[in-house]
């Protein structure tokens, strides 16, 4: 190959490499930020792929599973909702917010009423 | 010893750090419910019943509470379903004189399966829609306070004046059968009330106007839909 065109392929894949690095390398912190902000614009996929990558670094996060579960409420993931609110609500058992969210859908999605005893799972992959 | 005032305490450089400090804790225990904010979502909502091989509906009689002398409650009824779930819930309504419901009391009607198996098979129907409803007026008039400019000094004043208002109130209860058991799948019951100022406004308009409030909750018994809901998301 020519000196000069892999020179340039160096080049494209270090830049390629500089802007990726910053959001592999995302704190489950800021993974969780960074989905908020896509969700308030609607872009529940996004805030979907980020939460899924927190909650395999934090999988203990309540704040997250809830999250996590509405994002998947809003794909009409409904299983995998209910089971990640069931999850939220056995990690913080006193949380108004979450106890609040599971209330609603499941007055939404009486067909999941029974199922409290489901394991939980660890999230599944993003499509 | 003598009690020291605010205004020494204010002006004590000790006190006011400790102050200070006990402000902003103040502050961060009111605003602590800051990493939680809310999103409105559109929700997929799947249909309440099973609607698998379904596909020919029927929609039968209403059992009419009260008879409406301005129109036929019942039928009209049974058109705003049938163009409803055609139209938005693009439902294959049979399109026939509805089927009349013997005199008997519906509850006793509704446990005799051969009966709905019979009608389904009569009609080719894989669902059968029925119900009963009713339709009323109500004199809501009285009198209410309103806002208004006085003629002679020019100020704004409030007054209570007579307003003639009427109310219609629409009440509709159905049931949805399978048509090849002739089970009851499904029921529920709908009621709405809206106020017109006035008299005389047209009653089969008022009737279409609450069934449209209705509408939505209905269609979402047979066909999948979209709910608006919030949400509560954590930031941190």
């Amino acid at each position: 190959m020519h000196r000069r065109t892999r020179s340039r392929i160096l080049a494209w894949l270090a830049a390629l490499g500089l802007a990726v690095a910053p959001a592999l390398a995302m704190s489950p912190r800021r993974l969780m930020q960074f989905g908020v902000e896509a969700a308030q614009q609607g872009l529940w996929r996004e805030a979907l792929f980020r939460w899924e990558k927190a909650v395999k670094d934090d999988p203990e996060n309540a704040r997250l599973r809830n999250n996590l579960a509405v994002a998947y409420e809003s794909l009409g993931r409904l299983e995998e909702a209910d089971r990640e609110y069931l999850e939220a609500l056995r990690l913080a058992p006193d949380s108004r917010e979450i106890k609040d969210n599971h209330v609603s859908f499941r007055k939404m999605h009486p067909g999941f009423q029974g199922v409290e005893n489901a394991p939980a799972q660890p999230p599944a992959a993003h499509p | 010893m003598p009690r020291p005032s605010l205004q020494r305490l204010i002006h004590n450089r000790r006190v006011l750090p400790a102050l200070g400090l006990a402000l902003l804790a103040a502050w961060s225990q009111a605003f602590a419910k800051n990493d939680v904010v809310r999103v409105t979502l559109a929700v997929p909502v799947p249909e309440r019943i099973d609607m698998t091989g379904v596909r020919r509906i029927l929609v039968t009689r209403l059992v009419v509470d009260q008879e409406v002398s301005e129109f036929d409650l019942g039928k009209e009824v049974v058109t705003a379903i049938r163009r409803d779930l055609h139209q938005r819930a693009r439902l294959d309504m049979i399109d026939v004189d509805p089927p009349s419901l013997p005199e008997q009391p519906l509850q006793e009607l509704l446990a005799n399966t051969g009966f709905w198996r019979r009608m389904a098979e009569q009609y080719e129907a894989d669902l059968i829609i029925t119900g009963q409803t009713s339709f009323k007026a109500a004199d809501r008039s009285g009198y209410v306070q309103v806002d208004a400019i006085s003629p002679i000094t020019g100020q704004r004043v409030r007054r209570s004046q007579f307003v003639e208002r009427e109310a219609f109130i629409l009440d509709l209860r159905l049931f949805f059968l399978r048509g090849s058991t002739g089970e009851l799948l499904d029921e529920d019951h709908f009621n709405g009330e809206e106020t017109y100022r006035g008299h005389g406004t047209d009653r089969l308009g008022g009737m279409f106007d609450l069934y449209e409030q209705m509408a939505e909750d209905i269609r979402g018994i047979v066909a999948p839909g979209w709910r608006q809901v919030q949400r509560n998301l954590f930031t941190e």
